[in-house]
Order: structure tokens, then C-alpha cells, then sequence
């Protein structure tokens, strides 16, 4: 996959209307599920969204925060009660038959003819757009499912199913690939194929929105994310940002004389923790600051790293889904760390827990380190 | 334009098209089949017996006949003493099928009597035949004196004769008296050419029910809608794949059965007769055959593409034909004007009558006959399939696709 993703550079043109259009632009979309006699399901409550053209972004959030609706809506499968939505500055749905055959999209679990084969599957495709047939061989053969093209689909396992889901949205050498959890049944060398696949189709200039619940997987390969939770949006920004703004500014060390390096740290008043053979020092605005502390006591540093936080953990922060021991949480309810909120029943959510643009100006542990300079020797 | 071609791949390609057309093509095997069955070409030997045969039926039919003039009801009685009593209409009945028949035709006058047949040759030679041989025959001679042979055949019925010149029977015909079936192509064919309309509304109605729904079921609908996200034209493509594909097969199926019936006619049978005018006749059955199958599948292929299941067709199809065709039948006769049978045979057989009695509260019924022409039949079914295909498309144009 990888070695033939630098082919697939976008197609001749992006159908921007201006240059500097955002690939996707979401503003205020709701939208309420009818179910059954008169109940309702807000399912979307004024999301907002926005992604860059050329890049990776991801599109994070808890089960049933709403992203396949949202993806649904853009691609007008689902119609919107409200907001709007643009594509390279297009609006949508009114201009999507203009704009859908440069978006390939693979939308949670898509289906194919069961009794018809992988091959025959994707010709139906290519030909409603007037693809050529030799497209076809070609994002088979990236997808790796080559040999096996000519089995009826519905011998296909999982995850070649989702390689032709694949394949499919790579048939019209799109400029906008929306992936809805394509990693779902995907081996090791699938998901890692996939990622290389789609940052060769980042650097070709493709924007990729990429909704998936493997974040380790989002933090690798993603530029931007978004998070969204209950229908709203809760961040968006690189990953590095909103990585930093979760971050604790704890910084671990490894120091010969830990009982003693602990002593003196505490004494130039920074809050420590013994963590085994290690020393982790929070609030630190400057690591190189405990280096100088322990250094005048001729204590030396082996080892100092910052304790950035890792998607998961600012995900579940700012998600409220942090699983509490001895309580399972549902499906939509927020704040299961238990911050308080009881389970809503009005249809209505609360406001999210944090709605911010991460950046490093908000990083909320960054203190002056007031006491610089000062030795107790 | 290119999305109808590939649809029409796609319906071609499916196992249950292929299914249904391997049981049409069985269907119309049968129909071929029976045509052929036990019909066999008459010979002149066949033709010379049975001639006699009708000459012999003819002069008994006038020996009763001047029997019953001669006011001699009640002495052939004494004859039959087996027999019960010959008031009872039955004992007519029970004998021979060409003497049934011949009770109301005899009733009529040369003229009408002739109108169905005088494009049969064999009865004009056989009438003339009879005349012939009318005056030497026992029974003629034995009718003046009155006495036994008269026996041997039926006494009159009351009232069997009356107003009936006896010398005007010329009924039956040798072709009533053939001991054999004989397939004739012109006779039979227009009968056959309805039915097969009918067979190709069933097989439309399955294949288009079955071709939407299960692009629901399966969930590729979505997928589709990512490639041409116009809903109205994604439907009507599908619907013109399905029309395109009938109509190939309506075409294809009547050219195989005429050819094939026409064989029949041709080896076993009568394949005689095949004029401008019946050319042109099946001509316009195959059209209207073709028109009805593309409306039936077309209310198939609604219903499915509405419910978003193959199933509900069949299901809506039930409904009908239990709470319409069944029910509303027995509830009030009227209805009928409104049944799909009561029209599509209007339209298949250029108009069909309905007959109602209506009865009073005292128990006296008159006949009403309805009439329900060709025009009326066909805007009635198209009328039908028009509305339900507009209202599915509307569905499909507004619902969220999940
Ligand atoms: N067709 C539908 N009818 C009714 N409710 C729906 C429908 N589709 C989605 N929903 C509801 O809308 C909400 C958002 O669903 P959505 O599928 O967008 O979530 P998601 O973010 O994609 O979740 P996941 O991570 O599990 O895929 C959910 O509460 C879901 O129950
Ligand atoms: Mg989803």
C-alpha cells in the first residue's frame, strides 16, 4: 500500500471556490432523530468543525458523540435540521453533486453486494462515475486485495471487506478522504498500511478526515484533531497543542540518590513523588530548572523527562468518559469521572467540559518558577 | 444515462433475475408443452368420420325435434322405462357435450347460428353433407310411422323444440364431433399471449421488488449515494434499468413463445389461418402484455424501494389479494369495478363485462351488466403504478439514508 500511495496524488484540481477554503467547514449543525411516537434524539447540537486542506485531522469523540451523523449530514446521506456545511467552500448538500467526485469516503461499515465479487463491486462504482476500468486493478493492488478480487464479497473477512471500502474511495483519486473508523478489523500490517497510506495522500495534498477511536493511531499519523462529544465540539487544534493542554507538567528523574535529590527538591518547594528508583517533580515550568537545584547540591541528573499526556488521557478528560473503578459508564452520559452531573434525561446536554482552542498560552500548569536562583546551601 | 446501463448490469447480474427469468423460461416450456399435448392433425379420414358422425347427430336432433311437433312427448316415454323421469333437465346434461350445446343453438335462427362458424370450413361441407344425406335415413322414415326406432334415441324435452323449424338444424358440425384435440395457432394463440402477460407481471413484480430491496438489505444504498448523491435520478435509473430489462425480456419471451407455439401448430396441430388481421392483433397484445408487466413491476419495485425491504412487496401483495381480491369481492359486488383482475383483464382482453345482480329485499334479482372497457382497465393499473412510483420516489428523496 504504502510504496504506491505516493501515485495517488489529488486529481488535477481541487474544487476550491477560493484557494484558501477550508476542505470542510461546519458550523452549527443539529440534528434531532425521530424515534418512533414523538421521541426524540439530539444527536447533533450545534457542532462545529473545521479541517485545512492537505492535512491528516482527526475527528475524536465518545460512542455516539455524533461524528458518523456528522459525516452522514456532510455527505448527504443525512439531511441536517440545521447549520451549515461546506466542502472546499462549496455549500452542501445543494452543491454535492458537483463536489462528491472529488470525496471518497468510507462510512462506518460500508457494504458491498455480497454475491457479487470484490472486482465486480468496484467496476459497478467506477462505472457510475465513469471511472476507468483500469483504476480499478490499480487501488486493488494498493489495498493488497489483488489476488483475492475475483471471491464474492461475502467471502471476504472483516478486514478485507474494509480494504475494498478502501480501495473504493480511492477509485476516484479524491482530493477529501473521509475514513469512519477504517482501522475497524484491520490487522497490524492493514492499520499500519492504511496510516502510511494516508500520509502519503496528506503530502500528495489530499485533506484526510480520519474518525477513530485508536488514538494512539490518531496521535501517529494526524496533524489536527478535533474532539467531540455529545454532539458539540470540545477542541480542535494540532496534536501537539491539544496534547499540551492536557499535558501535567510533571517531569520524571532518575537521580543516584533519590531519598536525598527528593529532600532538596522539596526544600526549593516543589511538590515530589518517590515512584521507585524515580522522582517525578510536578508543576515544573522548566525541567532545566531541576537540573540546576540538584546540581548545586552535586546531585546528577541520569535521566529527565517531561510527562507529556498522551491522547487517550486528554481525550478522556475532556470527554468526561474517564472510567471510574466499581461503576460502569453508559453509552451519552457525560461525566463519568463523576464531576457531578447527573444522567440527563431531557434530551438536552449540558455544556461540555471544556470548549477551547488549545494552545500553548492555556496551558493551564505553566507557573513562574519564582524561586530561581535560590540555594539553601 | 450511464448510471441506468450499470443498473442494468447489476439486475442482470443478480442470482434471483436469473432465477425468476430460468422460471419463466420454464413457464412458457409448459405453456408450449400443453399446446401440444394430445393435439394432433386431422386427417381426411378424421374428417370423413366425423362428418358422419355430425350428419347422424344432426338427423336424430331433427327426428326428436319432429317428434316433438308431432306432439308425441309422451310416447318415446314408454320406451325409456328405465328412466326416471325426463322432466329433469340433468338427463340432457348428462349425455354427450355436443347434444348440450346443441339445445341453445338450435334454438336459434340459420343466420346466427352460422355467424361463429362460417369461417369453419369443415361445417359448411358438413351441413351440405347432411342435407344429403337427410331423407334416406331410418330415422326419418321411422318418425312418419312412429313406432320403435324412435326408441333408441332421447325423447324431446318439454318445450325443447318449440318456435325450431326442424329442417333448419345444422348443428352440430364435424369439428364438434373430432375425436381428437387439434392446437389451432389462430384460435388459441390470443388466449395464450394474454396469460404470458400475466407471467411476465408476476416475474416483473418479483425481480423488481427483489432488485431495490435488497440493495436496502445489503446496505449499499449509502454507498451508491457517495458516487450520485441526486436520489431522484439515482431512483429513476433504477427504475428505467427495470423497464429496460422487461421490456428485453417481454420481447424475447413472446418472440420465443409464438415461434415455439407456432411449431406446434405447424407439426401437431393448425397453424393455419394466421392472418394480417391476427398478426396485428397479437401485435397489440404484446404491447399492452409488455405495458401491464412494466406497471406491475413498477408497483413491486415502489413498495420495496419505499419500506426499504423486498419483503414488503410480497407482503402488500397478500394484503391485497386477501382484503381486495377476496374480501372486498364478497362484501359488496360493486367493488369489483376496482379490483387489479377485474382491469387488467379489461385491459388484456380490450374490455371485460362485470356482472352484478342486484337483488331486493324481497329476494328478486336482476342482472346488471358493467362494462369495463380496454382504456378504463389500462388507466386504472397504469394510474396505480404511477402513483405508487411517485410517492416511493418522494420517500426516497426526503428520508435520511442509514
Ligand atoms: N438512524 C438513527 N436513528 C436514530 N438515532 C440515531 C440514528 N443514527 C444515529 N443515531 C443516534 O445519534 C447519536 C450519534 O450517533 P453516531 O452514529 O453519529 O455516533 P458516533 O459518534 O459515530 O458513534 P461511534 O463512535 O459509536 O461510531 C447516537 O446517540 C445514535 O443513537
Ligand atoms: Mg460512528
Amino acid at each position: 500500500m504504502a510504496a504506491a500511495a505516493t501515485r495517488l496524488g489529488s486529481r488535477d484540481t481541487v474544487p476550491a471556490s477560493s484557494t484558501t477554503a477550508p476542505a470542510i467547514e461546519i458550523q452549527g449543525l443539529r440534528k434531532t432523530f425521530r424515534r418512533g411516537l414523538g421521541a426524540r434524539h439530539v444527536a447533533l447540537d450545534g457542532l462545529d468543525l473545521v479541517v485545512e486542506p492537505g492535512r491528516v485531522h482527526g475527528f475524536l469523540g465518545p460512542n455516539g458523540s455524533g461524528k458518523t451523523t456528522t459525516i452522514r449530514a456532510l455527505l448527504g446521506l443525512v439531511r441536517a435540521d440545521e447549520g451549515t456545511m461546506r466542502l472546499f467552500g462549496h455549500q452542501v448538500p445543494e452543491a454535492l453533486p458537483d463536489v462528491i467526485r472529488h470525496i471518497g469516503a468510507v462510512v462506518e461499515s460500508p457494504q458491498f453486494f455480497p454475491h457479487f465479487s470484490g472486482r465486480r463491486n468496484l467496476r459497478l462504482l467506477a462505472q457510475t462515475a465513469g471511472v476507468k476500468r483500469r483504476r480499478v486493478d490499480e487501488v486493488l493492488e494498493i489495498v493488497g486485495l489483488h489476488d483475492r478480487a475475483k471471491d464474492a464479497v461475502k467471502a471476504y473477512s472483516l478486514g478485507m471487506r474494509q480494504r475494498l471500502a478502501i480501495a473504493a474511495t480511492l477509485l476516484k483519486e479524491p482530493s477529501l478522504l473521509i475514513l469512519d473508523e477504517p482501522n475497524n478489523g484491520l490487522d497490524p500490517a492493514g492499520i499500519r498500511e492504511v496510516r502510511d497510506l494516508m500520509r502519503g495522500l496528506a503530502d500528495g495534498g489530499v485533506t484526510v478526515l480520519l474518525s477513530s477511536h485508536i488514538l494512539a493511531e490518531v496521535q501517529q499519523v494526524c496533524d489536527s484533531v478535533s474532539i467531540v462529544s455529545r454532539g458539540r465540539h470540545v477542541v480542535t487544534g494540532p496534536v501537539a497543542e491539544v496534547l499540551a493542554a492536557g499535558a501535567s507538567g510533571d517531569v520524571r528523574v532518575r537521580v543516584e540518590d533519590a531519598e536525598y535529590a527528593a529532600t532538596v527538591l522539596t526544600e526549593a518547594g516543589l511538590p515530589v513523588r518517590r515512584d521507585g528508583e524515580l522522582l517525578i517533580v510536578s508543576d515544573v515550568a522548566d525541567p532545566s530548572w531541576i537540573t540546576q537545584v540538584l546540581a548545586r547540591r552535586r546531585l546528577f541528573v541520569s535521566e529527565l523527562t517531561p510527562i507529556g499526556a498522551d491522547l487517550e488521557s486528554v481525550f478522556l478528560d475532556l470527554t468526561g468518559t474517564t472510567p471510574v473503578p466499581g461503576r460502569s459508564g453508559q453509552v451519552g452520559e457525560p461525566f463519568a469521572a463523576g464531576l457531578g452531573a447527573p444522567p440527563r434525561t431531557d434530551g438536552k446536554p449540558p455544556p461540555p467540559p471544556r470548549h477551547a482552542t488549545a494552545g500553548p498560552a492555556e496551558t493551564p500548569q505553566r507557573r513562574e518558577a519564582d524561586n530561581d536562583g535560590q540555594d539553601r546551601a | 444515462m450511464r448510471l441506468w446501463w450499470v443498473e442494468l448490469r447489476r439486475l442482470f447480474g443478480r442470482r434471483f433475475t436469473r432465477l425468476a427469468l430460468l422460471l419463466l423460461i420454464g413457464l412458457v416450456a409448459a405453456m408450449v408443452v400443453s399446446a401440444g399435448y394430445g393435439s394432433r392433425k386431422t386427417s381426411e379420414n378424421d374428417l370423413a368420420r366425423a362428418e358422419q358422425a355430425a350428419a347422424q347427430e344432426r338427423s336424430d336432433q331433427r327426428a326428436r325435434c319432429e317428434t316433438a311437433h308431432a306432439g308425441g312427448a309422451a310416447t318415446p316415454q314408454r320406451d325409456r322405462s328405465a328412466a326416471p323421469s325426463p322432466t329433469v333437465p340433468a338427463s340432457a346434461s348428462a349425455s354427450a357435450a355436443p347434444r348440450v350445446s346443441a339445445t341453445p343453438r338450435t334454438t336459434a335462427t340459420p343466420s346466427t347460428s352460422a355467424t361463429p362458424r362460417t369461417t369453419a370450413t369443415p361445417s359448411t361441407s358438413a351441413s351440405a353433407g347432411a342435407r344429403a344425406l337427410a331423407t334416406p335415413t331410418p330415422a326419418s322414415t321411422a318418425t312418419g310411422s312412429g313406432t320403435a326406432p324412435v326408441g333408441s334415441l332421447e325423447p324431446p324435452l318439454p318445450g325443447e323444440f318449440d318456435g325450431v323449424d326442424c329442417a333448419t338444424i345444422t348443428y352440430p358440425t364435424a369439428t364438434d364431433m373430432m375425436d381428437h384435440r387439434t392446437f389451432s395457432f389462430r384460435d388459441e394463440m390470443p388466449a395464450r399471449a394474454a396469460f404470458l402477460a400475466a407471467l411476465l407481471a408476476l416475474v416483473g413484480y418479483l425481480v423488481g421488488a427483489s432488485y431495490v430491496g435488497a440493495e436496502w438489505q445489503h446496505g449499499t444504498m449509502a454507498g451508491l449515494l457517495l458516487w450520485e448523491p441526486r436520489r431522484v435520478k439515482v431512483y429513476v435509473a433504477k427504475l428505467f434499468a427495470l423497464f429496460a430489462g422487461l421490456i428485453a425480456v417481454g420481447v424475447t419471451t413472446y418472440a420465443v413463445g409464438f415461434a415455439a407455439h407456432w411449431a406446434v401448430a405447424d407439426l401437431l396441430g393448425d397453424a393455419g389461418g394466421v392472418t394480417r388481421g391476427l398478426q396485428g392483433s397479437l401485435g397489440l397484445v404484446v404491447v399492452r402484455g409488455i405495458a401491464l408487466a412494466l406497471a406491475i413491476a413498477a408497483c413491486g419495485f415502489a413498495i420495496a424501494y419505499a419500506v426499504r425491504l423486498s419483503a414488503a412487496a410480497l407482503g402488500a401483495a397478500i394484503a391485497y389479494i386477501v382484503g381486495a381480491e377476496i374480501g372486498l369481492r364478497v362484501l359488496t359486488q360493486e367493488s369489483q369495478r376496482w379490483l387489479l383482475t377485474e382491469n387488467i383483464t379489461a385491459w388484456l382482453n380490450r374490455g371485460t363485462k362485470i356482472y352484478l345482480s342486484d337483488c331486493d329485499s324481497t329476494g328478486r334479482c336482476t342482472e346488471k351488466i358493467l362494462d369495463l372497457t380496454m382504456w378504463q382497465g389500462g388507466a386504472y393499473v397504469g394510474g396505480l403504478a404511477l402513483v405508487l412510483a411517485v410517492v416511493a420516489a418522494i420517500v426516497f428523496a426526503r428520508r435520511d439514508v442509514t
